[in-house]
């Protein structure tokens, strides 16, 4: 059977020359000579003693001597039982083993209690024996073996009272019982009741805490099995934890003392037990037997019982920032820069993150950051880091003492010296997405930390550019060959997509991280001239795609609270709209797009036809708009440029005109579909400058020059010039903006009314040939005449040209209604204070009555003569005697005729003859004087 | 008892930035049931702040609205025992003039007429008994034709059956100025 | 042997007991079997050089009587071979006259005593041999009728002095590019309830080690020449290690012997009959359960504190 058994591994047997035991004998020895031997394992006892400075004290492992004769026989034997290849055991089959022990262990635990319950200490550990046999199971998965180790630890808490008890009564002494129990053959159950005596033995006698400590320790290297070890060493951690925290809630002097030890000495221990279950977590890597996901998946599941020594060590209460940086540490750092597993380090640089206090950490910042630096590719420097800065940042909110340590400590200047050899020394294993990420948190941190450091954050930012550069080294050399071939203009925007199509797609996290570090501090500072100070911020922005440019530029203009003014300099203006350029230029191909779309339509259809539908002449007539969903977006966005305006400091008029020259050679980048957005405002505020202007230079003693380039004349001027490149893209608005203008000019008294008259003469010129709607006609032609009416600088000779035209122009309107409401609205303009021609306006009334009498559909016939009626009632009320009595009672009775023909059926014959009730009420009861002509006409009544 | 904002002349952002950070504080939502807002809001956004403020609102068209939105000229609304007109006022002309208002309120036979355009906040007892109300502009933003600078102002309505208690609210430079004035048996005349 | 002292052997018409003096308080060993190290009995303890001191009582059943040829008890130190009985020796062999031939009725005491009789060798119960020491009571009868014998064992221990050498065991072994270890004991030389201590040192691992073992291992050798037996005998298994090390890895070796009672003192060429060696045995057993082994001799020593 035997021979059977052993023919498969023949290759093994080979290899170590059958039976007899090839053995590392005299020969070999002595060829390599001793010494070689004694330095190589000299070697290895520094690599141990190093990676355990700290513990030399206690670790104690160098009495070894140079073995001089060594005549050692290995014998071996053949396999004696069947191959049994545990880490082959299927899911399944760990199932029904996990299963099985279960059963098994809870049927020993009722032995178990049911022998401390009898008092039999023999037979107590014979029992407990076989509890602890349940964690001697085959390998099997993490998760169960946990489950298993909970329900032996539940049954060794009884066993534990159980001992100390026994020790108390004096059935054993505490010292029996710790020889007692190494007694057990099987030295994972041994070491299991060997902590728990040493608890009790402890309690006992606090002089020996010390050694039982240490010999508990070297005692558990017995156990090199990884995850039995890391459960055992987990076990001891929290067993030492308790003991720890038991007698802190009594004194809260100090813990360890309390204990009979020194909160060194429990450092010490706590960091050699760290060390061991670090060394027995990462050799879980090397089981072969496994797949590399499952057992990274199985390491995952265990780490927190080698984290579980970290956050003991942080809760020591005799730990202090000296103890911490003096001992803590370094030796954490030693052990996590020296165990190369990249799990390893990432996560118990992360425990040592989470552990302990933030003011530990300013302490050893420097430190950490070198540890940082010595840790292998790969690791996930972003989490370290990150979570560090988000620490710190959270700390520096607290108050305003916190943020004050934070800066003594030269916080932020340790992360930049630093950080960048910390990234160099990753090298390409370290993601662009790692680096990024890593600025964002330590922006964020820097924000909270140091609120007015503009230049942390630039230096941050300037970090992010070197990672970006660095990752697309080709792309820039194709960059900089484009660049000088172009002019500058150009060269920004090639840079831009060279950029954006190489190195970041679209949506991607690392393009929504450098948003993120481009707008946390716009949304920190929420000022504009504290962002400006930011040299990189451009630079950075270049990085991303136009659109995303867009969204970041959009967020500078919005965080900026409540639009203070803060903009005084031509320069810090030129600063912002460079900051700004992608929202304020047009991007290449986005003109012709709407050219096209623009000629498209006036190509295929004359704008003038009657019979277009409305949609269509409206492209245009008014605004061009584009088919894009995010049309609303945008118009938002450009509303933020446009407020640009109100961000400039207002001190000086003369020099804010500069400003606004600034502002409108910025804007004219942007495109008809821009600056019918954002040249409105500027319009306002250069109609609103000019009348600060015009009254500076009305102060006495202060005669400005009319010739002045910025005299309230020429800033009129500036308006004409920009209304009529509004023209183009929006008639209506700029038509509008043409008659503030007009309303602008009037309120001051130039030498004569050419301004005004030109102002006018453009509004009409724009209404007579880009609008064509009727609809707009009519509310824009009553504008003008509004506006007309407000006036009263015009010439007389002036006057009548634009109120003729006005006359001319609603007689022309397209419908009946239009005409006669228009015309109404013309009588107004030839009975004002300055212009009662009652004649001209009685004929207004009459043509609008023709017009009115001409409208077809009833209904809208009654309700126009109703509104002739009031028109009249002012005017004559106002003095326009030529509306003379007939002309009044020819309307009524229009309107009585007209209603009483719809009958009571129709709501509008009912709606005109309540109008018209209304109307005489007034007339009776207001104003019976006025009207007593008319009222006692007989037809009337 | 229904609380009515009235509000209007925004001019956002073509005059004045946006509404004073002191209105944005006032006028937060569920404190209002009705808003008459008589236009000039000018942009989307303006319109979306009101609406969050109180989605039951009425808007009429000012001179400075864009053309193609859907507000209309002038609208009528019952609000307790009284009827509301609302229009922008720039149609009215000559513009700003009483008598003018007091002809449009009474062609409309409403008993309160809401307009605006003047920039102005004011209210006005007609002879007839209506009451016309221009809440001014909620902007401060400028006019034209006036060299005077403009006070951001609304006025807040509260109605009573035919009872208006009428809360003005304006502000002057760094303060606010809260008045209250009330208006009893409005609707004597129809 | 199936019981203690005072238990009467019966004979047909009367009984033979044994009285020691002091049975009271005198200490015992306990005798444990050689082949499942099970406790089979429990013996009076007699130093080296102790008086040996009783009484023997003879009772007739009454209204019978008793002839007989004489009675005598006997000391005997004996070797006994079990697998060949005729190489049996008894080493030493003291005789005392109780009572002449004569006839005898109801019930007679006989004290007795060998003083300071020289008792040379440890008791040992091994497999193959055994070395006892016994009193023997002989009623002797008449011919052709048999006599009746009755024997009562004791125990006899040794106590030694510390020893004056007691070297570390230090080695390396190895097996070339797959295992290479170095261990150490502390002592060579150990008392019964001592404690084994050292480490294990492992220089080069390069196999899959599932466990590692500590054993002691007894071999009996019995006879000379041809008849001469080796017996080999695990006596303790104790797991020093769960789970495979790495390179550098320094296991502790802890071990208490006291745990382990049937373990004798090592003996050398007792009576130039047997021997009686102990030997550590370090196992490594690998996942494929191979096993790998190291053993080296350790001298075990009864010490004079530590009772047995």
């Amino acid at each position: 059977m035997e021979k059977g058994l052993r023919k498969p591994e023949e290759e093994h047997t080979k290899k170590r020359n059958t039976n007899s035991i090839k053995l590392k004998g005299e020969t070999n020895l002595r060829r390599s000579g001793s010494s070689s031997n004694v330095h190589r394992r000299n070697d290895a006892l520094k690599r141990r003693s190093a990676s355990l400075s700290a513990l030399s004290k206690i670790a104690n492992n160098s009495e070894r001597s140079s073995p001089r004769n060594i005549n050692g026989n290995w014998n071996s034997e053949g396999p004696s039982e069947d191959k049994e290849n545990n880490s082959a055991i299927e899911h399944a089959e760990q199932q029904k083993l996990m299963r099985e022990t279960a059963q098994e262990l809870r049927k020993n635990s009722i032995l178990l209690r049911q022998a401390i319950e009898k008092d039999d200490f023999v037979q107590v550990l014979t029992r407990a024996t076989e509890v602890l046999q349940a964690l001697r199971i085959p390998t099997i998965h993490p998760r169960m073996y946990y489950e298993l180790y909970l329900a032996v630890c539940n049954e060794l808490r009884h066993l534990e009272w159980f001992f100390a008890d026994q020790v108390k009564r004096n059935k054993i002494t505490a010292l029996r019982l710790y020889e007692q129990v190494q007694e057990t053959p099987h030295v994972l159950s041994r070491l299991y009741f060997l902590i728990i005596a040493g608890a009790v033995y402890m309690g006992v006698e606090r002089k020996l805490t010390k050694n039982i400590l240490k010999d508990l320790l070297e005692m558990c290297s017995g156990v090199q099995n990884p995850m039995k070890g890391l459960f055992l060493r987990g076990y001891f951690t929290q067993l030492l934890r308790s003991k720890l925290s038991e007698n802190n809630q009594e004194e809260k002097e100090n813990d360890a003392q309390e204990l009979g030890i020194t909160t060194q000495e429990a450092i010490e221990f706590l960091l050699w037990n760290f060390g061991e279950a670090n060394r027995l977590w990462i050799r879980m890597q090397y089981d072969a037997s496994k797949e590399r996901f499952k057992r990274d998946q199985e390491r995952r599941q265990v780490e927190t019982l080698v984290g579980l020594n970290i956050s003991t060590l942080a809760r020591l209460s005799g730990l202090n920032v000296t103890l911490y940086s003096n001992i803590v540490f370094p030796a954490l750092s030693q052990q996590i820069c020296s165990c190369h597993d990249p799990m390893a380090q990432e996560y118990l640089a992360d425990c040592v993150v989470q552990a302990f206090p933030d003011e530990y950490h300013l302490q050893t910042l420097s430190e950490f950051l070198t540890m940082c630096m010595k840790l292998i590719p790969g690791v996930s420097i972003r989490q370290i880091i990150g979570g560090l800065a988000d620490r710190f940042a959270k700390f520096s909110s607290m108050s305003t003492e916190s943020r004050k340590l934070v800066e003594e400590c030269g916080t932020f200047s340790a992360f930049e010296r630093h950080l960048p050899s910390i990234l160099s020394s990753q090298g390409n294993s370290l993601s662009l997405l790692d680096v990024l990420s890593t600025l964002l948190s330590l922006t964020q941190f820097t924000l909270k930390a140091y609120p007015g450091q503009v230049d942390y954050i630039n230096v941050l930012l300037g970090f992010a550019i070197d990672s970006l550069r660095s990752g697309c080294s080709i792309t820039r050399k194709a960059q900089e060959k484009s660049s000088f071939l172009s002019d500058d203009m150009n060269a920004g925007s090639t840079q831009r997509s060279l950029h954006s199509s190489v190195t970041l797609e679209e949506g991607s996290p690392e393009e929504r991280l450098i948003v993120r570090l481009l707008t946390s501090p716009l949304e920190e500072y929420r000022s504009i001239t504290m962002t400006l100070k930011l040299g990189n911020f451009s630079t950075l922005l270049s990085f991303l795609r136009l659109e995303m440019q867009r969204f970041v530029a959009a967020s500078l203009l919005r965080n900026h609270a409540e639009y203070r003014p803060c903009i005084g300099a031509v320069e810090t203006l030129e600063k912002l709209f460079e900051f700004i350029r992608p929202l304020v230029e047009e991007s290449p191909g986005e003109t012709e797009f709407i050219q096209q779309q623009k000629n498209a339509n006036s190509s295929q259809v004359h704008p003038f036809h009657a019979h277009l539908p409305r949609e269509v002449v409206k492209v245009s007539t008014t605004k061009v708009r584009v088919a894009e969903d995010d049309s609303g977006y945008f118009e938002q966005v450009q509303a933020f440029v446009a407020r640009i305006i109100y961000l400039l400091d207002e001190t000086d008029s003369s020099s804010l005109f500069g400003l606004y020259r600034v502002v409108r050679r910025y804007l004219y980048r942007g495109g008809p579909r821009r600056t019918c957005i954002t040249l409105p405002p500027l319009t306002f505020a250069c109609l609103h400058l000019a009348h600060r202007r015009y009254k500076e230079s009305a102060l006495p003693g202060n005669q400005l020059p009319t010739e002045s380039e910025s005299s309230a004349e020429h800033i009129f001027e500036f308006v004409l010039e920009t209304l009529s490149s509004l023209s183009e893209t929006d008639a209506v608005t700029s038509l509008r903006l043409h008659l503030q203008g007009a309303l602008a000019v009037n309120q001051c008294a130039f030498r004569n009314d050419t301004l005004l008259y030109e102002f006018f003469a453009r509004a009409y010129l724009l209404y007579e040939q880009e609008i064509a709607d009727s609809r707009i006609q009519f509310s824009t032609l009553l504008l003008i005449i509004g506006t007309l009416r407000t006036v009263n600088r015009l010439e007389p000779d002036n006057y009548d040209t634009l109120s003729s035209k006005a006359v001319k122009h609603a007689a022309k309107l397209l419908t009946r209604a239009d005409q006669c409401l228009a015309l109404c609205a013309c009588a107004q303009l030839f009975w004002t204070p300055w212009l009662m021609d009652g004649s001209r306006t009685f004929t207004c009334l009459e043509r609008a009555f023709r017009s009115a009498k001409s409208c077809l559909a009833l209904g809208e016939r009654s309700l126009l003569f109703v509104d002739i009626l009031n028109a009249s009632m002012y005017l004559y009320e106002s003095g326009c005697i030529e509306i003379h009595l007939e002309f009044f009672v020819d309307i009524i009775h229009h309107i009585q005729e007209v209603t009483n023909r719809m009958g009571n059926e129709s709501s509008i014959g009912k709606a005109a003859s309540a109008r018209l009730t209304r109307a005489l009420n007034y007339m009776r009861k207001v104003e019976p004087e006025k009207y007593s002509n008319l009222l006692h006409h007989q037809r009337l009544i | 008892m229904v609380l009515v904002l009235t509000i209007g002349d925004f001019h956002i952002p073509s005059r004045v930035a946006a509404v004073p950070l002191k209105f944005r504080e006032l006028l937060v939502p569920g404190k209002i049931q009705r808003v008459l807002c008589t236009g000039n809001l000018c942009n989307k956004e303006t319109e979306e702040f009101l609406k969050v403020i109180c989605p039951e609102i009425q808007i009429t068209k000012g001179d400075m609205d864009d053309v193609q939105s859907e507000y209309p000229e002038r609208c009528v609304t019952n609000i307790g025992q009284l009827s509301f007109g609302l229009c922008h006022g720039h149609q009215l002309i000559p513009w700003n003039d009483p008598n003018c208002l007091a002809a449009l309120r009474r062609d409309m036979g409403v008993d309160v007429l809401v307009v605006g355009h003047s920039h102005l906040l004011k209210m006005t007892e007609t002879v007839d008994g209506g009451l016309i109300i221009d809440p001014g502009t909620a902007t401060g933003a400028p006019v034209a034709d006036s060299l005077d600078s403009k006070r951001p102002s609304f006025i807040l309505l509260d109605i009573q059956g035919s009872k208006v208690i009428a809360y003005t609210y304006e502000i002057y430079g760094e303060d606010m100025k809260v008045d209250r004035v009330v208006f009893e048996r409005l609707a004597s005349f129809k | 042997m199936q019981s203690a002292l005072s238990l009467l052997g019966l004979g047909s018409s009367c009984s033979v007991l044994l009285v020691l003096d002091g049975a009271e308080e005198r200490k015992t060993a306990v005798i444990y079997s050689p082949t499942s190290h099970k406790r089979v009995d429990e013996l009076p303890l007699f130093g080296e050089t102790e008086t040996v001191s009783g009484k023997v009582v003879i009772s007739v059943r009454e209204g019978k009587s008793l002839q007989h040829m004489g009675i005598r008890i006997e000391f005997i130190g004996a070797v006994e071979m079990l697998y060949d009985r005729e190489s049996s020796q008894e080493f030493t062999s003291l005789v005392r006259e109780l009572e002449d031939p004569g006839i005898l009725t109801g019930t007679k005491q006989y004290p007795f005593a060998f003083t300071q009789v020289e008792k040379a060798y440890d008791t040992y119960n091994g497999v193959n041999v055994r070395l006892r020491y016994f009193l023997r009571v002989t009623v002797e009868r008449p011919p052709y009728i048999p006599n009746i014998v009755k024997e009562y064992d004791m125990a006899v221990a040794h106590f030694q002095e510390e020893p004056q050498v007691n070297n570390t065991i230090r080695m390396e072994v190895g097996i070339e590019d797959s295992l290479h270890i170095e261990f150490e004991y502390k002592k060579s030389k150990l008392h019964l309830s001592d404690v084994v201590l050292g480490k294990v040192y492992f220089l080069q691992v390069r196999i899959k080690i599932k466990r590692m073992e500590l054993e002691i291992k007894r071999r009996e050798s019995a006879g000379t020449g041809v008849h001469a037996v080796n017996e080999t005998d695990t006596l303790a298994k104790f797991e020093i290690m769960d789970g495979s090390p790495v390179r550098g890895e320094s296991i502790p070796v802890r071990m208490f012997l006291s745990a382990y009672p049937s373990l004798t003192p090592t003996y050398k060429n007792i009576n130039n009959k047997f021997s009686v060696k102990y030997f550590l045995n370090l196992v490594l057993v690998d996942e494929d359960d191979r096993r790998y082994f190291k053993q080296h001799e350790i001298f075990l020593w009864r010490a004079a504190t530590n009772g047995n």
